[in-house]
């Protein structure tokens, strides 16, 4: 049987989301407050589309809540948010419910209210303007967690402060672990004496906040 | 409870400074309480009469900070009377999680919304359901055995 999902607030994501999970063969129902967004939901034809307020329980279960199996709260208020999963979980459980947030403080709080998913948006995107950003030195970056665990993916070049030294020498304190070294293709699990070259590509994990740190000891 | 707060000094902060709100802040006031009022809006605080002698604070009370900076601890009685029930409902939240408050009343117009508050020990007074209490109470039922 097809999973189906419902979609609370936010216009233009709502859409793509929508569309992407239908791509998977989702049953996907939105409901959204304004009536020109739902003019423009309603385009699509296999979108059930509900005009109304989210938060309001009426209108989750004229939305069929008990029957969803995740809902998706995307609306702009943080608040609206919380009130929308909990009154999924608490009046219509439902198994999953997925919401973003634009407070990063309140994490772990939506979480300890029972949320399967927080996103954050804010950070989420922050995340991916920094990661451009330093894209010069880092190849990869990724935050596990709830973004307290960073693992990054780092090319060495010739002019690196690292390039030619021992790990050891490196002076990396217990802050970082160097999991592992990708050369020619091979993956080298490295130790004290491993000696790094030119194109290595290492894979770091540390706490998420030692990047710039990472970048410091590794690049100069 | 208004018994209880009126024999002894107590620490409330009331959040929302609409009408309950002043109404509310004045009356503990003078009966000798530790009153602080949160709004995000520095032009509520003109209800309060220039007798009230509490503290106010201009802020955005779903923001932590401004809930640590109330000085908010687990023996100070919250009351929450915003004007939106999704508002309170997270407020009241956000206190009984990161302050440990054990008084927490919230001002709710929606009821079906009370379900999400039964778990979290959140005391619950809805104006919806008093007033057609009071009219039952006060011009129904009378007539009804007439």
């Amino acid at each position: 049987m097809n999973k189906k999902v419902l979609i609370i607030g936010g216009r233009r994501k709502a859409k793509v989301l929508a569309e992407s999970l239908l791509k998977k063969d989702y049953l996907v129902t939105i409901v959204n407050k304004k009536y020109e967004d739902c003019l423009m939901l309603s385009e699509n034809e296999k979108l059930s589309v509900i005009l109304g307020d989210g938060t309001k329980p009426y209108v989750l279960e004229e939305a069929k809540a008990q029957e969803m199996n995740i809902v998706i709260a995307l609306t702009s208020s943080d608040e609206d948010n919380l009130i929308i999963c909990e009154l999924s979980k608490k009046k219509f459980f439902v198994k999953k419910t997925v919401s973003i947030l634009s407070d990063l403080n309140k994490t772990e709080f939506f979480y300890n209210m029972g949320i399967d998913h927080v996103v954050c948006a804010t950070s989420e995107l922050t995340n991916i303007i920094e990661k451009e950003a330093l894209l010069d030195r880092i190849t990869n970056k990724i935050t596990l967690l709830n973004n307290d665990v960073g693992i990054n993916e780092i090319l060495i070049t010739k002019e690196d402060l690292s390039y030619l030294k021992k790990i050891s020498e490196l002076d990396l304190l217990k802050e970082v672990i160097i999991v592992c070294i990708i050369r020619e293709n091979n993956i080298l699990i490295p130790n004290g004496n491993t000696v790094i070259y030119e194109n290595d590509i290492l894979i770091t994990v540390s706490k998420a906040n030692k990047t710039e740190f990472i970048i410091k000891k590794l690049k100069g | 409870m208004f018994k209880n707060l009126t024999s002894k000094k107590n620490k409330i902060t009331i959040i929302g400074c609409g009408r309950s709100g002043t109404n509310l802040a004045i009356k503990l006031y003078d009966s000798g309480n530790d009153v602080t009022v949160i709004d995000k809006n520095e032009k509520a605080f003109k209800r309060l009469t220039s007798s009230f002698g509490g503290i106010t604070i201009e802020g955005d009370a779903t923001n932590i900070e401004v809930l640590k900076y109330a000085n908010i601890d687990k023996n100070s009685t919250v009351v929450i009377v915003t004007d939106r029930d999704n508002i309170n409902i997270m407020i009241a939240q956000l206190i009984r999680e990161f302050f440990k408050v054990t008084n927490v009343i919230i001002r709710l117009y929606d009821n079906e919304l009370a379900t999400i508050c039964d778990t979290l020990n959140i005391k619950i007074v809805c104006p919806t359901i008093l007033v057609s209490q009071e009219i039952e109470k006060r011009f129904l039922i009378g007539d009804m055995y007439e």
